[in-house]
């Protein structure tokens, strides 16, 4: 009979170590979510019948979720940096797809040139538009956020006319 | 999050320049250019004298970001379909990589836990700073071991 206890207490003792165990890995400290919903998003709209424009329904999706767990500005900066990198793809396509017609032309006047001094300007109205954009908080403590809500929703647009080239 | 409060983006023709001027002596004296990281970092913090400490940290280390960044861009302007095909790569995978490239920085970069954003910062300086590396090898530029 004790035998037997002791048994049953082992055994409870082992399933209630295990649960804690259990629990705990799935509590423990989750690793940050990429940005998953924007990038399913983007990646449903990226087929080549697909219009560019349905991208801007995946504006600020990862955010939204991600904003439940951590402050706005940073989750907001993980899906810029997301963006960010779409864009630097899709501006290597772009150089890569006038590379045939750039072999014979002076490099001033080649395709890839063009890109470049093309996004060099928008760099330029993006900087100051998303600046126009913080200061028009007046020193609020909406100047950071609202400032990179407009570098993410400048970078999407980018993004945008960028695909509109293909 | 007090660095979050205002961040700066963007980088100026002289920031660029400069940042270029010393890789290219970096690449022309066989060195890593990892010797110009902080290039345009420091001489934008002896601009924000005014500003605080942690503050001017980070904007400063913005800066410098978006100087790589165009950087990285410029790089990928120049490796042509013929280079990506030497390098026995196809075109899809030369881009496939990037793409990976870029998965990988935001999975690193992003685990910096709040409050850290300076180290968050740097650590996408260095992923640029790798990816102008990557760039360059296809370029068939040589560089310091």
């Amino acid at each position: 009979m004790i035998c037997s206890e002791r048994t049953k207490f082992k055994l409870c003792s082992f399933v209630m170590l295990f649960s804690i165990l259990f629990c705990r890995s799935l509590f423990a400290d989750p690793p940050p979510p990429s940005p998953q919903t924007s990038q399913t998003c983007v990646q449903d709209n990226s087929g080549i019948n697909d219009d560019p424009t349905k991208l801007r329904d995946c504006f600020l999706l990862s955010t939204r979720e991600c904003e439940a767990e951590e402050p706005f500005v940073f989750c907001a900066s993980r899906e810029l940096e997301y963006w960010n990198g779409l864009m630097a793809q899709d501006l290597v396509r772009l150089m890569q797809m006038g590379a045939e017609y750039d072999q014979d032309t002076p490099y001033e006047y080649s395709f890839s040139q063009s890109v470049l001094a093309s996004q060099t300007a928008w760099e330029t109205y993006r900087d100051a538009q998303c600046h126009m954009v913080m200061k028009s908080m007046f020193g609020g403590s909406g100047e950071g956020p609202e400032q990179v809500r407009c570098l993410l929703e400048t970078t999407v647009d980018r993004v945008i006319a960028l695909r509109k080239m293909k | 999050m007090q660095a979050w409060s205002n961040p700066v983006s963007g980088t100026s023709p002289s920031d660029y320049a400069a940042l270029k001027r010393c890789t290219e002596e970096a690449i022309e004296n066989k060195r890593d250019i990892s010797v110009c990281k902080s290039t345009v970092a420091s001489s934008c913090e002896d601009t924000l004298i005014e500003a605080d400490d942690v503050k001017r940290r980070f904007d400063c280390a913005r800066v410098e970001e978006y100087a790589w960044t165009r950087l990285a861009l410029v790089y990928s302007s120049q490796v042509t379909p013929d280079n990506v095909k030497q390098s026995d790569f196809s075109e899809e995978e030369f881009l496939a990589e990037l793409e990976q490239r870029h998965a990988d920085t935001r999975e690193n970069c992003f685990q910096q836990p709040i409050g850290a954003e300076v180290a968050l910062v740097d650590c996408l300086i260095d992923r640029r700073i790798d990816e102008v590396k990557w760039l360059q090898s296809y370029l068939d530029i040589e560089m310091a071991e």
